[in-house]
């Protein structure tokens, strides 16, 4: 059982408080950025006229598709989203997937249009901003847009993380590295989380069976580095599994 | 001993007990924890239970429906999940040996057994008209086919759908459990985890398997889902003419009934209970410690250095060590000191 010292559960299921007319939800992707730049309430209800929460999204909704208009990014406020295609053959190809806090739609921009579907994995709450609008208000806030490049440079690195021709543990190792990041970078647990996406999921996205998914977490758990429990992860050794993911993340 | 025995009451056969289910629950819910199960990380390999009733109808037509659920069931199953278990329950010498081969061989072809794979059967008691001899007997017969597994069962504390059954006083079936399990240490049949005694050291099935029933009146378990196949033959056989899961009824767990089943599958199965952890993920308070600290004077736990472990006795009665985690029985013991409340539980059976 993954608890932590105060025996409540530590998995990171989150649902983001609800932001007001001058704070942010406690998840959002600017909040940080813009409150340690030391913009006023006053300049921030600027931004906050963009905000529109939408959701729920139920497990298996889709929540654009591709080819869709675009004219809107959407931070997810709670939840997990898949990105995918579909190939010629009908077969899914798995882009990347979304946490609490992070952006989805950024890879829209250009045609203005959505280049890929994005499911709700589980319940799924957004907070979607316009996209025009905001690029009016990033030119008078400069954190604004700084903040805006940095997410998106976000988002290319991770679409290029696994380009290289990696081993399979090298690739899981990493993405259970890169899932812990990204879960401390909100402030939540590194170390113990859910990973809400199934292995079928997880194996497209890294270009790998589904077998050996699972055959890799297998032999990380009988090597102690991690503990494995449904789909509940605890990562025991992360300097190990670090050891074995340094080629892909060259850091 | 035999006041805490006669205090259990029917459950299904995996614990904890899953206090009500629903007959919105169906053929497009079964398959969708079929598919969470394969969805874990890790997923967890596959006990095949088939049911044979008393009365099938024709054997032969029986059989040709358990071989359209085989079929209906198994390419929902993700081919790296290992069956590491097939299990008779009912009354499987009905079908005799040329068609429960036909059975075994369409599971073999179907699912991905393991080598290893344990055939085990399921012995009940405690019913009029058993009695102790008529247990030795059949528990004898049973032995004499050397299946790898016997799973023993009070047929009393088995959730029974719509058929009134008379039970054997509490104290008498108590006795032929006990009687029993020593009757099959005896036959070489070892107590491995819950109702399973294992020949030899063939026992090494894991206890964590998700089940798939097949059959009437079977139960399966996996995903986070639980459900029972239709108990009527011919409700049974009207879903699969229809290509349908034939799921009378089910439940999807909730987060906190998962990890009280992950903590109590870990105690039964002998791993033992850590005492802090089980006060976070079980109880409010320290009723159910309380109530497994009774039970050491009765030799079936022992409590040492911040762990609970079952005794051998305790892993065999274990739905006595389970009882005391029961929610209902925990509200009701805090507040009478101890003692398992059985109005309190029955009012929680609605199958």
């Amino acid at each position: 059982m993954l608890k932590d010292v105060s025996g409540e559960s530590v998995l990171n299921s989150i649902a983001a408080d609800d932001g007001d007319e001058l704070n942010f939800c406690s998840t959002c992707a600017f909040s940080s950025a813009c409150l340690e730049h030391g913009y006023d309430k006053s300049r921030l209800t600027d931004l906050h006229v963009l905000v529109e929460h939408v959701g729920p999204y139920h497990e298996g909704q889709h929540i654009f598709r591709e080819g869709d208009s675009f004219n809107a990014i959407a931070a997810i406020r709670a939840g997990t989203v898949k990105t995918y295609v579909t190939d010629l053959e009908g077969r899914e190809q798995v882009l990347g997937f979304f946490l609490p806090g992070e952006l989805i739609g950024l890879n829209a921009i250009s045609s203005s249009r959505y280049p890929c579907n994005a499911v709700a994995l589980e319940t799924v709450l957004l907070c979607r901003f316009s996209f025009p609008k905001m690029a009016v208000l990033a030119a008078r806030m400069p954190m604004l847009q700084e903040q805006l490049f940095r997410l998106l440079s976000q988002d290319i690195g991770k679409a290029s993380l696994l380009a290289g021709d990696f081993t399979a543990e090298e690739r899981m190792a990493a993405f259970l590295l890169v899932i812990s990041r990204r879960y401390a970078d909100r402030g939540l647990s590194p170390t113990r989380f859910r990973l809400t996406m199934a292995r079928t999921d997880i194996a497209n996205y890294l270009r790998l069976a589904a077998e050996t998914v699972s055959r890799i977490l297998k032999r990380f758990q009988e090597q102690g580095l991690i503990r494995v429990e449904r789909r509940d992860i605890e990562l025991v050794d992360a300097g190990h599994l670090h050891d074995i993911a340094c080629n892909v993340l060259r850091d | 001993m035999a006041e805490r025995y006669a205090s259990l009451v029917p459950q299904c056969l995996t614990y904890p007990e899953v206090p009500e289910l629903f007959d919105t629950f169906g053929d497009r819910d079964y398959r969708y924890h079929i598919e969470r199960g394969n969805a874990e990380l890790i997923p967890r390999p596959i006990s095949i239970s088939l049911h044979v009733p008393e009365d099938p109808g024709s054997n032969e037509h029986y059989t040709e429906q358990l071989l359209r659920e085989i079929e209906l069931v198994a390419p929902l199953v993700d081919r790296d999940r290992d069956v590491v278990r097939v299990r008779w329950t009912g009354t499987p010498g009905r079908l005799g040996a040329q068609l429960s081969e036909r059975v075994l061989d369409s599971i073999a072809r179907h699912f991905h057994v393991t080598a290893g794979a344990e055939v085990s059967c399921r012995v009940t008691f405690g019913l009029v008209p058993h009695s102790w001899e008529s247990l030795r007997a059949t528990l004898h017969s049973a032995c004499d086919a050397h299946p790898d597994s016997i799973d023993l069962v009070d047929g009393a504390l088995l959730r029974t759908s719509g058929t009134p059954v008379q039970a054997l006083d509490a104290a008498v079936r108590l006795s032929m459990l006990e009687r029993a399990a020593s009757l099959l240490a005896d036959l070489g049949y070892a107590h491995a985890c819950k109702d399973r005694f294992v020949l030899g050291d063939s026992g090494d099935a894991p206890c964590d398997a998700d089940q798939v029933g097949l059959g009437t009146g079977s139960i399966s378990c996996t995903g986070g889902g639980v459900c029972h196949n239709f108990a009527d033959v011919r409700e049974w056989q009207s879903a699969l003419d229809r290509q349908r899961l034939p799921v009378a009824r089910g439940r999807s767990l909730t987060r906190l009934e998962h990890r009280r089943a992950e903590l109590l599958r870990a105690f039964l199965c002998g791993a033992g209970i850590d005492v802090t952890t089980t006060k976070q993920t079980l109880c409010d308070d320290d009723s159910c410690l309380e109530k497994l600290r009774h039970l050491e004077n009765c030799g079936l736990v022992s409590v040492d250095a911040g762990r609970v472990c079952a005794s051998s006795r305790g892993r065999y009665l274990w739905r006595i060590l389970a009882q005391c985690f029961d929610p209902d029985s925990n509200h009701s013991a805090h507040a009478e000191g101890g003692a398992p409340d059985v109005e309190g539980r029955q009012r929680g059976i609605r199958t």
